[in-house]
């Protein structure tokens, strides 16, 4: 039932196959739009100067310290405890926010409140805000004698200086995009859809779990994948609220920046390395996810 | 007696309450409160200090290491010690501070 009627996300997204060539033709076979050459060109010459070349740059230097230098700078266990909290911390964050924001855009989308405007524009703030401001604004909102933190600590929860409050500072950077990818979906999803699930007989959730929610989930999907890379990356609005404790919660782009202090550029360069990588994948397995939800929807 | 038809497109009032709820809960403490803070903690030592703070580059930098300071000591030394490690200019301007 629900494959039939996906509006647009799923649509938009198949793109169309070119005309296969005629066997009569002895000309290479070309696609219908012209320009093909030129433009490929141009995407990939910068793509290299941006991307491939910088990062082809790092795994160069990477290289050239050898297995057992690479080893011994990622086999210890404070740069493999960055990483795990990095990582962890930013898939964390990114599943809280796929949770909530999926709800504030559907609040936003479809019901009114009070200083509704207010808020909907309040969302973009944590693009806006300098991540330092962000993270002493959260550093004093979540330290022992903050408005949050002093009553948390009573419960026994600490925040500031824990794992806890790097999460917090990757949630509190991650929720616009989140938000902001979700809401287009689900202003341009026709009321239709679900007036025939309901003449069909399906109660509102079943409405709302079989067809709303399957054409979000690609778009929820993209911004999921994007806190999370933006989380990961993230650098300034952390390392106030994180305390930097070795072991404890110290991050891998805060490591990458002691290294560079101590002029160790390969390990810097190691530690980078192994995000990208990490990163890639991730993002890879989600792209591959939302190939097969737009599929499967 | 008249049955009530509900519209297919909404929600029941306690849901879409409860929605709202959660959404303004949570921007409350995770967007509105970091942003209170920031003005509560700027204008904390009055007006005045806010002009001074804004007009002075210097004494931004100061003060803005005074905000970290009141988050906590342990955080505002690691940043300044991290500052004054890395940029040369930035040991000379902390010792005219503290002369």
């Amino acid at each position: 039932m629900t494959t039939a009627i996906l509006p647009s996300a799923a649509a938009m997204s198949a793109t169309a196959p070119a005309p296969a060539p005629s066997a009569s033709d002895t000309r290479p076979p070309r696609g219908v739009l012209p320009g093909f050459g030129i433009s490929l060109g141009f995407t990939l010459s910068y793509l290299s100067l941006l991307v491939l070349i910088p990062l082809a740059a790092l795994f160069l230097r990477v290289a050239g310290l050898g297995p057992a230098g690479i080893w011994h700078e990622l086999g210890s266990p404070r740069v493999l405890h960055a990483l795990g909290l990095s990582f962890g911390g930013a898939l964390a964050a990114a599943a809280i926010n796929s949770v909530f924001g999926t709800l504030i855009a559907w609040t936003f989308v479809r019901y009114e409140f009070p200083l509704k405007k207010i808020f909907h524009a309040m969302i973009d703030l944590p693009f806006a805000l300098p991540t330092a401001v962000a993270g002493i604004a959260l550093t004093a909102l979540y330290s022992e004698h903050g408005w949050l933190g002093a009553p948390l600590a009573q419960l026994g929860i600490k925040v500031a200086y824990t794992p806890l409050g790097v999460i917090i500072a990757m949630v509190f950077i991650g929720l616009p995009f989140v938000v902001r990818t979700l809401e287009p979906v689900l202003e341009e999803f026709e009321p239709q859809f679900e007036e025939v699930a309901a003449t069909l007989g399906a109660s509102r959730r079943q409405t709302i779990a079989r067809v709303i929610f399957p054409t979000l989930v690609p778009a929820l999907l993209t911004g999921t994948a994007l806190a999370f890379a933006r989380a990961v990356g993230e650098y300034g609005s952390i390392i106030f609220i994180a305390g930097n404790l070795q072991n404890i919660s110290e991050i891998a782009p805060l490591l990458i920046m002691i290294r560079l202090d101590e002029f160790n550029y390969g390990g810097a360069t190691v530690i980078a390395a192994a995000m990208l990588i990490l990163s890639f994948a991730i993002l890879f397995g989600i792209n591959v996810l939302q190939a097969w939800s737009r599929r499967h929807g | 007696m008249a049955r009530r038809y509900r519209s297919a497109l909404s929600d029941p009032a306690a849901a879409r309450w409860l929605l709202i709820a959660v959404t303004l809960g949570f921007l409350g403490v995770f967007l509105l409160l970091p942003l209170v803070i920031v003005f509560v903690q700027a204008f904390l030592q009055g007006v005045g200090t806010y002009w001074r703070a804004a007009g002075r580059r210097r004494h931004a930098r100061r003060d803005s290491s005074d905000l970290a300071d009141r988050c906590d000591r342990g955080a505002a030394q690691y940043v300044v010690r991290r500052r004054r490690g890395m940029d040369g200019r930035e040991v000379r301007i902390s010792r005219q501070e503290s002369a």
